[in-house]
């Protein structure tokens, strides 16, 4: 039972995040489009594709956790998939010396940092113990139970 | 690969292409919306970014102090005439001797590298926090100016 909640408890924070988070890059795909282009990572051909993609990710894997109804396993995999880039790429960033805005967060995003990398190893292991708990078919899981 | 992977693989390629296919369609159909196909133009990007022809015109203006973003020894190599190295990553310790110049320049340039070299933006937004108001991107940076045949040194 307590199980069961620890998890209702961990989608809730882990989707209500990537929802805002994703959220805010939609209204405001340039400024992400800017960020990526700090980040020297993706070529540049591909930089709008990214800027109107991922956000989207976010949101619809987000808020798919969230309502725990359908596809929540391809969802926090997806959430995870995103949590692993976005720590890679701040490792390699901060590797290079660069600090550019974060872009996680839209215009609202600070610069990448120790503590924006130990925020997103945060949601990384968050994201990894729910799918593993998904996958193994623990508490919680779509059809199993109540949540 | 269990059962539990397998579908597990499936749905996260479900949800991707879900959520790419919402993602264009809104992005086609919102004021907002991008052009996936083209890159951006570089004032979409960023209003402070000038391109090479806007450059020269501040260069021979003489009004304009040019700040070169890339460590000292790629500065070394080559830069824009009178072009002051200032490397992003040394912003605080080169802001004391370098502020009264700073202030006094009608237009501040910032560039570096050029193309991916995302140092001319990082030193600029610091710029931009630290006070100094009038403050350039040249996006194209060195290899642009270079290509272009600009002033060099």
């Amino acid at each position: 039972m307590k199980s069961k909640w620890l998890s209702l408890l961990g989608r809730l924070l882990i989707g209500g995040l990537f929802v805002a988070a994703g959220g805010l890059k939609i209204i405001d795909p340039k400024s992400f489009a800017r960020a990526i282009v700090d980040y020297q990572l993706v070529p540049s051909a591909l930089v709008p594709l990214s800027a109107v993609l991922i956000p989207w990710w976010e949101t619809v894997a987000g808020a798919l956790v969230i309502a725990g109804w359908r596809w929540r396993t391809g969802a926090l995999a997806v959430l995870t998939l995103l949590s692993a880039i976005f720590v890679g790429a701040t490792c390699i960033t901060l590797l290079r010396g660069l600090s550019p805005t974060c872009g996680c967060f839209g215009m609202l995003s600070e610069r990448v940092g120790p503590m924006s990398l130990l925020l997103e190893l945060g949601v990384l292991l968050l994201s990894a113990s729910l799918l593993r708990a998904e996958l193994r078919g623990e508490p919680g899981k779509a059809g199993s139970s109540s949540v | 690969m269990t059962p539990a992977v397998r579908h597990g693989l499936s749905e996260t390629l479900l949800v991707l292409a879900a959520a790419s296919a919402l993602g264009l369609a809104v992005n086609a159909l919102s004021p907002a919306g991008i052009s996936v196909t083209h890159p951006l133009a570089l004032k979409d990007l960023d209003p402070r970014y000038i391109t090479v022809e806007e450059t020269r015109v501040l260069f021979d203006s003489g009004q304009c102090v040019f700040l070169d973003a890339r460590k000292p020894d790629e500065y070394a190599k080559g830069h824009i005439a009178g072009a002051i190295n200032y490397p992003a990553d040394q912003f605080v310790a080169l802001y004391a001797k370098l502020d009264a110049i700073l202030m006094a320049a009608p237009v501040l340039a910032v560039y570096c590298g050029g193309g991916d070299c995302a140092l001319s933006h990082l030193l600029a937004d610091r710029l931009g926090e630290a006070g100094y108001k009038r403050v350039k991107i040249f996006h194209g940076g060195w290899q642009e100016w270079k290509a272009h045949g600009g002033p060099a040194e």
